[in-house]
């Protein structure tokens, strides 16, 4: 088994989909022969030509309505944003026309795309190419929300989400297309979404996380006195309430972690369920770890916008000498 | 060294566009420009009263919802197509049965020509469960009319254009030759969802037609602040694609024009077509009934043009029609506008459980729990 980065593993689920089956098709700026900026559909254009690896004129609304006229009429387009950052021109049609169309066809139209975009910071990206807006995705009613933390969740995500009869938003951890690298099986096969998983298991305390922050979850767990359990959530929506409330009810102190901004992010969804499903195992608040109320993320603070091993550590302190 | 002012040096360096006379086949009085009749595709005169037809039964729909609105039957705000109704006509009659269209709000009589049957029409006017969509959006939002192969909009307009453009592509990379004709207003010529849709297709080959109907407002915005062009066709030359201006009140005409335009898109060059229209009407029933933002007299001038009168006086003129036939032709719109919306409102409503159906797939825990809750206080 090969070891690789995210990067290789989600270009070995778009081969290995187009492969299967040829109502895949990519598309999206820089796809073609350049392979993508992150150089996550390299070789597509190769094997599969110019009518299937698109390159498409320079606008994500574009784009986005062009991937949902393709849905629409039987394929799978999935489209790259080259930044999430950049997604916004293309808003309208991802959350008021993708998201809605089941619903307001009442289900005679569909749009099964995927929309995959690199998210989130500590890359030296300043402003407009660190963005975690997840809590919005999630907040548009009709899309699945996607973010996976390994390689090997990558891929079996991408592809259960190729499949997948509803929209995906598919954001991909930029932090972590090189690595960690880890053994990704070239064979087919899929991760289910809405499933959480446990990354480690323990006793006092629950972290409650995804995509990059999983990582330093691990790493703060390691550097506390206490049994830390980590769960990565890996879908947002539909979330995996059962994961997150077994979890919590075990060890009833929760920390919500992301690194998107605090206020309104997914982490006052998730920290809401736990206090109306789960209040009375709770020995301590929830406790948020976050990225700052500020634009992510200034290059000047780019090392401690998204939080850091210390600050997580330091949230597990806080629970337990509550 | 010198400035030259010598016009002759820069010349050859500079775009030049000529803005398009518009195209006219069919007089106020009737009678027709033989001239531009000769051009083009001809609708026999079997065809001409089937569309007639259709544009009758669409201005008695239209006027007889305006009434039911007022009696409060309409669910929601209702916005008339009065004066759309050839250029409806004449489009959709354009295409094979098999092909597409991406209608905006405005296209009542296409809905019709397409097939949909007006009793499934009053039932999305009451938003009772005998509508398709299950009474999710407002009256002319045409959410799932797939049986007749009009795509899906929603009211925020512009974007139908790019995923018309988009459904294009995917007909072609099956092997369909299949066209899509996408519709806008004059507002909706100002969208990113144009600018996409008219460089998408452009940029790879699409069998798309671009219509706007250019019924010169924008609720209260008139055309010439959407573009600072004598014409909104002029706007296709920017994308390197045809366009045509035509009088969209003029059955004939419109025809002509959008027959020619499908068979180019078949072969892979997208057109556009304005069609100078005239809305009658306020932009919907939400609007100033007096539409204060317009001259009256403006409207009596359009008027002389109303595309359904002029048929009508072609008719008679040539023979096709007489008079009594015209009458008898309006009176049985009536009475079938008027029956099917009486067997529409015997729809019983949407059941609260519909509410959180088709929201994705298959149903979501937090739904089933929020639909639980929303049910035991009912």
């Amino acid at each position: 088994m090969p070891q690789v980065g995210m990067a290789k593993a989600i270009n070995m689920a778009l081969f290995e989909e187009m492969e299967r089956d040829d109502s895949v098709v990519v598309l999206g700026e820089d796809v073609g022969k350049k392979g993508g900026v992150f150089l996550v559909t390299e070789g597509l254009y190769e094997r599969f030509g110019p009518s299937r690896v698109i390159d498409t004129p320079l606008n994500e609304g574009g784009i986005i309505g062009f991937a949902m006229g393709m849905a629409m009429a039987g394929l799978r387009p999935v489209a790259e944003i080259q930044f999430v950052d950049f997604i916004w021109l293309g808003a309208d049609e991802l959350l008021n026309h993708v998201a809605k169309l089941r619903y307001r066809s009442a289900g005679r139209y569909t749009a099964p795309l995927v929309v995959r975009a690199p998210y989130g910071s500590s890359v030296r990206g300043g402003l407009y190419h660190s963005q975690s807006p997840e809590a919005i995705f999630a907040h548009s009613q009709g899309l699945f929300v996607v973010i996976p933390a390994t390689p090997y969740d990558a891929k079996g995500l991408l592809k259960s989400a190729i499949r997948s009869d509803d929209p995906v938003v598919f954001l991909e951890p930029k932090l972590l297309y090189r690595a960690p690298r880890e053994e990704v099986p070239e064979e087919d096969y899929t991760v289910p979404l809405g499933k959480a998983r446990v990354v480690k298991s323990g006793d006092d305390v629950t972290i409650l996380t995804y995509g990059s922050m999983v990582h330093r979850a691990l790493e703060a767990a390691q550097r506390v006195k206490y049994s830390v359990e980590v769960v990565d959530l890996r879908t947002l929506v539909p979330m995996d309430i059962e994961t997150v409330l077994s979890s919590v009810r075990k060890t009833g102190r929760p920390i919500v972690l992301h690194e998107a901004p605090r206020t309104a992010g997914f982490g006052a969804e998730i920290s809401s369920l736990i206090a109306e499903k789960a209040v009375d195992y709770l020995q301590s608040p929830v406790i948020r770890v976050t990225g700052p109320d500020v634009p992510q993320s200034p290059l000047a603070h780019d090392e401690y916008y998204a939080p850091t091993v210390k600050r997580i550590a330091n949230a597990v302190e806080r629970a337990m000498k509550y | 060294m010198e400035v030259s002012e010598r016009a002759d040096i820069i010349d050859k360096y500079r775009v030049r566009v000529e803005e398009p006379d518009v195209f006219r086949v069919l007089g106020p009085d009737g009678e027709v420009d033989e001239g531009a009749m000769s051009w083009g595709a001809k609708l026999s005169e079997g065809e001409t009263i089937k569309l007639y037809r259709y544009m009758v039964l669409a201005r008695v729909l239209d006027r007889y919802t305006l009434m039911l609105h007022r009696m409060g039957k309409v669910k929601s705000t209702y916005g008339s197509h009065e004066g759309h109704e050839a250029a409806d006509a004449g489009t959709v009659h354009a295409l094979e049965g098999t092909d597409w269209v991406a209608p905006y709000y405005r296209n009542l009589t296409l809905v019709l020509i397409r097939g949909v049957p007006l009793e499934r029409i009053f039932a999305k006017f009451f938003a009772n469960s005998g509508d398709v969509d299950m009474g999710r959006n407002l009256t002319i939002e045409w959410g799932g009319f797939k049986e007749w192969r009009i795509l899906s909009i929603g009211a925020p307009i512009g974007h139908q254009y790019i995923y018309a453009v988009g459904f294009a592509y995917a007909l072609r990379y099956r092997g369909f030759n299949e066209v899509v004709a996408a519709y806008l207003g004059d507002g909706g010529s100002s969208t990113d969802g144009f600018f996409n849709g008219l460089n998408y297709a452009a940029v790879f080959g699409l069998p798309v037609v671009f219509h706007v109907y250019n019924n010169q407002y924008a609720i209260s915005v008139p055309v010439t602040r959407q573009a600072s062009l004598k014409r909104l066709a002029t706007r296709a030359a920017g994308f390197g694609v045809e366009g045509l201006a035509v009088d969209g009140m003029d059955l004939f005409a419109v025809y002509k024009a959008s027959k020619y335009a499908v068979e180019k898109a078949r072969r892979g060059s997208p057109v556009l077509i304005e069609h100078l229209v005239y809305r009658f009407q306020p932009h919907t029933t939400a609007d100033d009934p007096q539409m204060r933002y317009r001259d009256p007299s403006e409207a009596e001038r359009w008027r002389a043009l109303d595309p359904i009168p002029r048929l009508e006086r072609y008719m008679v003129r040539y023979g096709i029609l007489s008079e009594g036939d015209v009458k008898s032709i309006w009176g049985e719109a009536e009475e079938e506008v008027r029956a099917a919306a009486k067997a529409a409102e015997a729809y019983p409503d949407v059941g609260p459980e519909k509410l959180v159906e088709h929201v994705y797939s298959g149903p979501t825990w937090n739904l089933k729990e929020q639909l639980e809750e929303v049910l035991a206080s009912l």
